[in-house]
């Protein structure tokens, strides 16, 4: 855990404590209101919040605390936010994830931005819950690499987390409920309010002549929406562009291992492009270290191999048409918002 | 002055033109001008002018202008108008002697005197309430908002008067929805653009959200954003201050939006990206929103879901394999009305529900209530729809097998899912019937049809429902041993082709298949296929590019292919047919670039060689091709669709000797796309007939449950 992730979590701490202090909840009773995050500009009011775990400020405060905690890996190094550091939009700069004891991952930290509206989640989409999902990278070995069990059990042990876990869900320390705790933060983890949205809600001055030209690319010639669309800036779906074909083979089977169909070999999950100028590198393998060199990977029709998704095709873009399409990506940098 | 003159005198020159060609025209041809109009063009009063003209001029043809007089009492009664009953009182009164006419005319006096109304043993009181479709209604059940050519308009029920709404600058204005104080009505209309420019330089189009006063005053525009090229409004909330609407958006998802009725200002519910509500209703506290939905891309059928319209939840409300569309809010908010088709009927169900779900199971209300399309519900608990009438059915008809000619009137073969029951097939002993019907929403189409097999002696049907996108011209072909049909589809992965499809199991083997994806609604890929009589064989045409058609056997089994005919020059093939002995090949063909439907029919030996033409068929401006071909059970002739010059009659059948010859007329009408089977008896033949789609607007009075057991 590096200083800034700790200070980042006392400061947590005690703003939760401080909150705690001041409300009629404080530990014998359990806030049953159910919240809901205020949204930026562009996304839809509806977002999917399971009815067991409505969004409470006591479990999103209780969810903040231990995102930034690196009491949830097995050496104590690592908290989520090591990967997912607020300060690049969620993800860590690197090609692919390095874990506990430096041990090196397969694929590129994925921003959390706007996960709420996921549907699938992992590169591959082996995961259908938040709830479900926020516990995989802790089990990890090649990443947090700790059993639940021994988490709920340093939970218990510590001096501040039991009384959390009451006042968030009115009962001892359990793995449901750190999984709920976890999820319920992620989804307040939001960006919208970028060029693009006040754009396309009718300011018209919000793009630059330079980002309207990349606009018109993105929809047009680069055929981007037919994957990168919606309020997220992603189908939620799997498409081999062949960033995992390499000397004649697949390094990464991709959607074909949860699914086992032939077509999914390869395949991986469209990333949303919001905040995508701070989520470098690119790719699920982070294999890509720019914009402009995803821009040259799609111009030439991704990588040719025998499950490449047929959408795919040279696009022959101009240098103008491309840089237009750079600008216009960079009207998706918006406002990241997290928490209640 | 001078400048008006030349315009003058071409506007009078035009008059004279036009009065000049209708001076031209005889009786009878007028009378297919207005039919034409009427029928085919849609202008009701433009085919009520010729009618109108028709009659004036010439009274002394008696017998055409009493049928002119009828016909003119039928758009009337299209138009809603009430001048449809002088029509019919004047056949009565200055042509007595038309007898066809005055019994026509009498029976349409009585069907308007007293509105259709059916009282149920249940209670359930069923009534016509007005002779064309309405695309809103009031709350209190007084006004109608319906589309009037390519306008809006309201029609007072009290009245009887209609009138136009102002169109503002807009286009096509559609969709209305009605405030809830039934002062205001919502619709779309679009124009072009003024401010932007597409890239290819055109004005892209922009649809607004507008909002007119009843009687006409205030029109204003609360949504224009050119980034919203189409919009659709589905309802007001019951508090009158947001509009629900849906958003189709240029950069590809549809959005469930609410529009502020008194800003505009919009707040997304929820994003669908290529799914597209049919219908979305506000349950009566505002609270939630029910909307139907398809799941799946590769599937028509839809399920409806419970929205929250604070976005705090949302709930699959029902979830079942058939379609189940357009939900409703029972007026007391505690049960959603929904048409499904899971009894293969369309059906009227119910399901309770309570804080945006479901709270048991979804009951029948009504059994096979037809092709509909629900409005809504007025203040009284009156439940309003549209309901549609005719299209495509399948029909059995006697030939005398000498003459050819038809004997007696055709019979409607299931009136299951009327409209939508297209290309029979007979089994090969004779036994079985089978067709395609349509499940998805009514009209033509094949996405979402099944197979229903249909025994001629007891009258029962099974279905088949294989996972296939039937092609929109496919036939189907049942083979010699009864055990499979052959038709032509589309897979699950976009793969065309001719398929095997089980007769009793409805699973689906491709036989041969197009060699990659292809475009959708390529017309030309058609697949036209026949069995061999031993049933180990096919025949087929091979028009993968729409340039170069072959017909080819191929040997089911092993695959082996042979190429029997190639023309010389491009031609299309289509409709073959093998005689009943098995040793004659017949099939259209029709050059490139003209017509893609056949023009000659054409006979060649089933085991190759150069076939001889048996027919050339008339080139006239309308007509001159046929859509299918059938042998006679004894070889001796062939039956084939005619596509005639008369714009009210779609098709006739006619045969003609296999040895070619003069053709003759059978004396039916038929829907020529999918035609005509003969039976193995020699006598009956399957035919498709297509009757003109109409809507008209129905109200169910006390048809929902009561929790009183009043009924």
């Amino acid at each position: 855990m590096n200083s800034r992730n700790r200070a980042l979590m006392r400061l947590a701490s005690a703003t939760l404590v401080a909150v705690l202090l001041l409300t009629d909840a404080v530990a014998s009773q359990v806030s049953p209101a159910p919240q809901r995050p205020e949204l930026p500009l562009g996304l839809d009011l509806y977002m999917h919040v399971p009815d067991d775990n409505h969004l409470t400020p006591a479990k999103v405060a209780l969810g903040r605390m231990l995102f930034f905690d690196s009491l949830l890996s097995e050496d104590r190094s690592l908290a989520c936010a090591t990967c997912h550091n607020p300060g690049r939009a969620f993800t860590d700069g690197q090609p692919v994830s390095v874990g506990v004891f430096r041990r090196k991952g397969t694929r590129n930290v994925p921003t959390l931005v706007n996960r709420t509206y996921g549907e699938t989640f992992f590169w591959d989409g082996r995961i259908t819950t938040l709830e479900e999902q926020v516990l995989q990278p802790i089990q990890h070995p090649k990443e947090m690499d700790i059993t639940v069990g021994e988490v709920v059990v340093r939970l218990e042990r510590d001096q501040v987390y039991p009384d959390l876990f009451q006042a968030a869900f009115g009962r001892e320390v359990n793995d449901g409920d750190l999984a709920k705790a976890l999820a319920s933060y992620v989804r307040t983890i939001l960006s919208g309010n970028a060029p693009v949205d006040r754009y396309l809600n009718g300011d018209r001055h919000a793009l630059t002549e330079r980002q309207r030209q990349g606009l018109r690319v993105f929809r047009g010639k680069g055929s981007c929406t037919a994957c990168h669309l919606g309020p997220t800036f992603t189908d939620e779906s799997f498409h081999n562009t062949g960033v995992a074909w390499q000397a004649g083979q697949l390094l990464d089977q991709g959607r074909f291992a949860v699914t086992g169909k032939e077509t999914d070999r390869g395949a991986f999950k469209t990333p949303t492009l919001r905040e995508v100028t701070r989520t470098a590198p690119y790719m699920h393998d982070g294999s890509i270290a720019t914009l402009e060199e995803v821009i040259e990977f799609y111009d030439r029709g991704g990588n040719a191999n025998p499950y490449l998704d047929p959408i795919l095709r040279p696009l022959n873009l101009s240098l103008v048409e491309k840089e237009a399409l750079v600008a216009f990506l960079r009207a998706l940098t918006g406002q990241i918002k997290e928490g209640l | 002055m001078s400048a008006r003159r030349p315009l003058l005198t071409s506007l009078a020159m035009l008059i004279l033109f036009a009065a000049s060609a209708t001076a031209q025209q005889t009786p009878a041809e007028l009378l297919q001008s207005a039919l034409y109009k009427q029928q085919i063009e849609g202008d009701l009063e433009g085919a009520a002018e010729i009618l109108q003209g028709l009659i004036e001029e010439f009274p002394q043809h008696r017998d055409i202008a009493a049928r002119a007089l009828v016909q003119l009492g039928r758009v009337h009664e299209t138009l809603g108008s009430t001048h449809a009953e002088s029509a019919y009182r004047r056949v009565l009164n200055d042509y007595p002697d038309q007898q066809e006419q005055v019994v026509v005319a009498r029976s349409r006096l009585a069907a308007l005197r007293q509105p259709a109304t059916v009282v149920e043993a249940s209670g359930v009181v069923v009534r016509q309430v007005w002779t064309r479709p309405a695309a809103a209604v009031s709350p209190n059940g007084r006004y109608l908002i319906f589309k009037d050519k390519e306008d809006l308009a309201v029609h007072d029920l009290h009245t009887g008067e209609s009138r136009r709404l102002p169109r503002g600058t807009g286009r096509v204005p559609d969709h209305p929805a009605m405030s809830p104080d039934g002062r205001h009505v919502a619709y779309v209309s679009w124009k072009r653009s003024t401010q932007n420019v597409d890239l290819n330089g055109s004005r892209p189009r922009v649809s607004e959200l507008r909002i007119v006063d009843l009687n006409g005053s205030r029109p204003r525009v609360l949504v224009s954003n050119p980034e919203v090229p189409w919009l659709q409004p589905f309802a007001w909330s019951p508090d009158g201050k947001q509009i629900l609407t849906v958003f189709e958006r240029k950069d590809g998802p549809n959005q469930i939006v609410l529009v502020s009725a008194a800003d505009g200002s919009v707040r997304v519910l929820k994003s669908l990206e290529w799914r597209y509500p049919g219908q979305m209703s506000f349950s009566p506290d505002g609270r939630y929103i029910a909307y139907d939905s398809r799941t799946r891309r590769d599937a028509p059928e839809r399920d409806i879901f419970v929205l929250a319209t604070d976005g705090s939840r949302e709930s699959a409300l029902v979830e079942h394999p058939a379609g189940d569309r357009f939900p409703l809010w029972t007026p007391d908010g505690k049960a959603i009305l929904f048409v499904s088709d899971r009894s293969r009927t369309w059906d009227h169900w119910l399901i309770p529900v309570a804080a945006g779900k479901a709270q048991g199971s979804a009951v029948l209300v009504k059994q096979n209530v037809g092709p509909i399309r629900p409005l809504g519900f007025t203040t009284d608990g009156n439940y309003y729809y549209n309901l549609a009438h005719g299209f495509l059915d399948v029909y059995i008809a006697t030939l005398d097998p000498v003459t050819g000619e038809a004997l007696g009137a055709p019979a409607l073969v299931s009136d299951r899912y009327r409209g939508g029951n297209t290309l029979p097939e007979w089994s090969s002993d004779g036994r079985y019937l089978a067709y395609l019907s349509r499940r998805g929403a009514p009209g033509p189409g094949f996405r979402s049809s099944i197979i229903a097999i249909r025994s001629l002696e007891t009258g029962q049907e099974r279905e088949l429902a294989p996972e296939l996108t039937f092609l929109e011209d496919t036939r189907l072909r049942w083979s010699p041993d009864g055990r499979s049909f052959l038709v032509s589809g589309e897979d699950t992965d976009g793969h065309r082709g001719l398929y095997q499809i089980d007769a009793k199991t409805g699973d689906v083997a491709p036989i041969v298949v197009s060699s990659g994806k292809l475009p959708p609604r390529s017309w030309w890929n058609r697949w036209h296929a026949a069995w061999s009589l031993d049933g180990k064989a096919i025949f087929y045409v091979r028009d993968e590019d729409g340039k170069s058609c072959e017909i080819r056997i191929r040997d089911t089994e092993t695959g082996r292919e042979r190429r029997l005919y190639r023309p010389a020059s491009p031609t299309h093939l289509s409709n073959l047919a093998l005689s009943p002995d098995g040793r004659w090949l017949a099939f259209g063909a029709a050059s490139n670039g003209s017509h893609y439907v056949a023009q000659v029919v054409l006979v060649m030996p089933a085991s190759g060689g150069e076939p001889r033409e048996v027919l050339k068929l008339d080139q006239g401006t309308v007509g001159g091709w046929t859509y299918s071909i059938a042998w006679t059970r004894d070889g001796s002739h062939l039956l084939f669709s005619k596509r005639v010059a008369s714009p009210t009659i779609p098709s006739e059948l006619w045969r003609v000797s296999a040895q070619g010859g003069e053709p003759q007329k059978v004396g039916l009408v038929m829907y020529g796309r999918g035609g005509v089977r003969a039976h193995p008896d020699g006598r009956r033949i399957a035919f498709i007939n297509r009757t003109d789609r109409k809507q008209e607007l129905w109200m169910m009075e006390n048809f929902l449950p009561q929790p009183s057991g009043r009924r």
